[in-house]
């Protein structure tokens, strides 16, 4: 690629060619201010902080869309252009309501940190959304229309999921973003970590689980997703991708829980049962390509965008369902409490988990496996608002007999996650022997479309790894060509997998979700169990609770149904 | 006569956009031209957004032939196959069915503005408004030569501009332009006269002397250079050839019109002009007005916003500011109604 060389600040930078002045700003170390700016979507231009002066330039530019071109000199911190910034920075206060209360955002809100920069007054102009639309769609996803800014980015990042539940209506000030009901909402929440004002959340959480934490009522129990542990260190200023997993439960317990446990053990059983459903429907060639469901937004796709493919998902439980299961109806009887007298808190990189838990068939006579959902975030804000700073925290060792950290169940973090461990464990139950590299090198990375296939014995294993919504329509068409292409699909609606979900940090992009991605094939490595089939604690829940086919029916297996997706609350605010 | 020899000549004619922004149209003509793609599409541009302008819409009534006429001259000429005449939503309920009898069989497809406005006439969002998209403007570069309509180099002009085209290659073309006059004059309308006159000699020409003090609006109502009537001599007409005149004492009425134009006008993509358009009209609005405010925001306006709609704001508003101040008055909402019944 030709080589350029431009002047940022009277810094000279040689650079390639075809990136914008933005890009080629931030990888030199040079700041510039913005908001709308993400390097997922396309650039909007709308936040008009990004500015830059080119030499010979009559005006200011924004950087976010300035392609560099040899010779080119830039000053991105002139009088003018802080002047102009100040200027467009108190506009937005104007549009963006101070409620910080309950806001996720606010110890590290990036409005305030750039009103601080440029040491504006925040109520320099009166808040002018006199009516602002607050919106609940979506099963989980709730949008507060008086912090908004217009950036479009949540509009950009559903587009680029595929899904397009969001659209911007209206013009000038009455500008709005409102959501759709021709394409249902997945709660995918990719629109959250797109937001840059915290204008979009999930439905908050943190209050009851906090509750429930000073009440005591309850035996309190935690669980963690295998991607909250690569990820919830960059809410405490660590680098992404930094291995959390003892940190986290020394953090729960300071909470107040009376136990932690690790997913991984969820993820192998599903692991297990998934493995035997997909050899069973394999040699049978029953509705196959079977698909995983371990992703809840995808499961909502498919009942309300494509209800065609509802035989082809598994019948097993994601892990957080079977966890919660096996925590309420088998450990609660071995700590001997009742199992109402549990509170089950899953902690997840995903928002769709909110939903997840409510769906009534995994229910056992009224009862939730799980009770309560918290993000990644949602976590993150709870240890700060205790001032605990998780970066300071001794390790501790989850609570046996269910917490044991797997490689076989980390993975399913990732993208790729969920197929390799059921290969692993299906290549063991077709041939009684393990695989001699358990590394399935192609089902890993972040490559939207991968195929893999794997020989086993006589026959070949046909499989497709699917991430990031945006994929799926490829999928299908190479689907619609050749419906017997795939024995087995995982799909993950978030870019990367879990890695990416809609519920970890705000600040992501595809280099802080390699790094995540990365920590979780480090964890698998080290692992000194790989192998869900091996793992004893499922071992000894399959030979001893889930030995007969009703009990494994009840705690492991789930159903589906073809759905019109939730509808749209709008509430208006005076 | 087309091709690059059309194109030779239009050079020779000097002729540039006559929707205000006064591109070289043979640049603009040469660039579709070499464009190497599969399609290309040409589109007349009748949206007319700018406010006491009315000239588009005086051609189209008059000569619309020969606007048709000069469409088919521009796709013969950049090697378009389908072209499009877009125009304003008035426009097009007065016209439609002249013109659609005209284009009977023709390649040529008549459209509407939406959802109208004065930004719907912005290049970037007439493509987005023919595409079926938010009237929202778009990123230049790349420029609709390059890629336009559906991601294919197209070729934008004004319906004068088109119209003035066909008048070249005919050989009749005799150095005119239209001027649209209007405000606080004998004989308002369209006229025909010579390029880069000045407004003494239009007002003069058409018999349009002001007996009071006036000032007015060149180029445009909205975005349109304020001048006072001491330079009414030197000051050649630009932009889309507008003339408005007031009496001194409208200026305050004049510039809340102005900020309520561009507050309403805005497409709310971008924080300078929808906000501060709406800023501007709380402070102007206001019992005691902060002017250092007001310009501090027409700064950021005009430096910062995303399209030429928010940009432009500053130059008429100064000079309304600059005027308003003269006349020492302050402006209300009832003193605006009644300024404009």
């Amino acid at each position: 690629m030709p080589k350029i060389t431009i002047e940022i600040n009277g810094k000279k930078i040689e650079t390639n060619e075809g990136k914008t002045v933005f890009q080629i700003a931030k990888e030199n170390g040079i700041y510039i201010p913005s908001l709308c700016y993400h390097p997922d979507l396309p650039a909007g231009s709308s936040c008009r902080l990004c500015l830059a002066q080119v030499d010979g330039s009559p005006r200011p530019t924004t950087s976010c869309n300035l392609t560099a071109k040899d010779g080119m000199k830039i000053k991105t911190n002139t009088p003018e252009i802080k002047k102009l910034r100040a200027k467009n920075l108190e506009f937005i206060f104007g549009e963006h309501v101070i409620n910080c209360g309950d806001c996720l955002k606010s110890f590290d809100c990036t409005i305030l940190q750039l009103a601080k920069e440029f040491g504006i007054d925040i109520y320099h102009y009166k808040h002018r959304k006199s009516q602002p639309r607050h919106y609940t769609y979506g099963h989980v996803i709730e949008f507060e229309g008086n912090k908004c800014i217009e950036c479009n980015n949540c509009v950009e990042a559903c587009k680029n999921q595929s899904i397009g539940c969001l659209k911007t209506a209206d013009f000038n000030q009455e500008t709005h973003i409102i959501p759709s009901t021709e394409s249902p909402c997945i709660s995918c929440g990719q629109c959250i970590v797109h937001c840059p004002v915290g204008a979009i959340h999930s439905k908050n959480n943190v209050k009851e689980v906090e509750r429930e934490l000073s009440l005591k009522r309850k035996k309190i129990v935690f669980q963690f997703a295998p991607s909250v542990r690569v990820s919830i260190g960059e809410e405490f200023d660590l680098p992404p991708g930094k291995i959390m997993t003892g940190q986290i439960i020394t953090g729960l317990k300071k909470l107040g829980a009376d136990w932690v446990v690790d997913v991984d053990l969820g993820a192998d059983l599903t692991t297990y049962a998934e493995a035997l459903e997909l050899v069973e429907r394999f040699s049978e060639k029953k509705n196959l390509p079977m698909m995983t469901t371990c992703c809840p937004s995808w499961v909502l796709y498919v009942e309300t965008h494509h209800p065609e493919f509802i035989p082809n998902l598994t019948s097993v439980r994601s892990p957080n369902m079977i966890a919660g299961g096996i925590l309420r109806q088998i450990f609660a009887k071995k700590v001997s409490i009742q199992c109402k007298d549990l509170y089950t808190v899953s902690v997840m990189p995903c928002t769709a988990k909110k939903h997840e838990i409510n769906r009534q068939e995994m229910w056992h006579n009224g009862v939730k496996p799980v009770d309560a959902v918290l993000t990644t975030r949602e976590l993150a804000y709870l240890f700060k608002k205790r001032g605990i700073n998780l970066a300071l925290l001794p390790s501790a060792k989850p609570d046996s007999p269910l917490g044991v950290e797997t490689g076989s169940g980390t993975i399913y973090g990732s993208s790729g996650g969920v197929m390799e461990a059921a290969l692993r464990t299906g290549y063991y139950f077709i041939t009684g022997k393990n695989l001699k590299n358990v590394e399935i090198k192609d089902a890993r990375g972040m490559k939207g479309l991968k195929e893999v296939e794997v020989q086993i014995g006589k026959q070949t294993l046909r499989t497709a790894v699917v991430n990031g919504m945006e994929n799926i329509e490829e999928l299908l068409v190479r689907l619609k060509e050749d419906p017997n292409r795939y024995h087995y699909i995982e799909i993950m609606a978030c870019p990367g997998g879990c890695i990416g979900g809609g519920g970890q940090p705000i600040s992501t992009d595809e280099n802080i979700r390699q790094k995540r991605q990365n920590a979780i094939y480090e964890i698998d490595k080290k692992s000194t169990i790989r192998l869900a089939h091996e793992n004893p604690v499922v071992k000894n829940l399959m030979d001893n609770e889930l030995k007969t086919k009703s009990a494994r029916k009840r705690l492991l297996e789930t159903k589906y149904q073809k759905s019109a997706g939730p509808g749209i609350i709008q509430k208006i605010i005076n | 006569m087309f091709g690059q020899e059309l194109i030779d000549e239009i050079r020779k004619s000097g002729l540039t956009g006559r929707s205000g922004s006064g591109f070289n149209t043979a640049d603009k003509w040469h660039a579709v031209l070499n464009a190497n793609a599969e399609k290309k599409y040409v589109i007349a541009n009748g949206a007319e957004g700018e406010p006491d302008t009315h000239k588009d819409y005086y051609l189209l009534s008059h000569y619309p032939q020969e606007i048709i006429k000069g469409i088919i001259l521009a796709m013969h000429t950049v090697g378009a196959m389908e072209g499009f005449l877009y125009l304003k939503a008035s426009y097009f309920d007065r016209l439609q069915s002249k013109l659609r009898h005209l284009l009977r069989g023709l390649p040529i497809k008549l459209v509407v503005e939406n959802p109208g406005g004065y930004r719907c006439g912005e290049e970037t969002i007439v493509i987005q408004v023919i595409e079926g998209k938010r009237a929202e403007p778009q990123f230049k570069p790349p420029y609709p030569t390059q890629k336009g309509l559906w991601g294919y180099p197209t070729l934008i002009d004004n319906v004068e501009t088109i119209y003035t085209v066909k008048l070249i290659n005919d050989g009749k073309y005799k150095k005119t332009h239209y001027y649209t006059i209007s405000g606080h004059v004998e004989h308002p309308g369209t006229f025909e006269a010579p390029e880069n006159i000045t407004v003494e000699n239009l007002l003069v020409l058409t018999d349009n002397e002001p007996q009071e003090k006036t000032f007015a609006q060149v180029g445009g109502g909205a975005s349109g250079n304020i001048v006072t009537d001491n330079t009414y001599f030197s000051c050649k007409i630009t932009g889309t050839g507008s003339v408005s005149l007031h009496l001194l004492g409208e200026a305050p009425a004049r510039l809340l019109k102005l900020i309520k134009f561009y507050k309403k006008e805005s497409c709310g993509k971008c924080i300078p002009c929808r906000e501060g358009a709406y800023r501007l009209y709380e402070l102007i609005t206001a019992p005691k007005i902060n002017w250092q405010e007001i310009e501090d925001i027409l700064d950021t306006m005009e430096k910062t916003s995303f399209c030429a709609l928010g940009r432009s704001i500053a130059l008429p508003a100064r000079g309304l500011i600059k005027l308003a101040g003269e006349v020492k008055q302050t402006i209300t909402e009832e003193e605006y109604a009644k300024n404009n019944n």
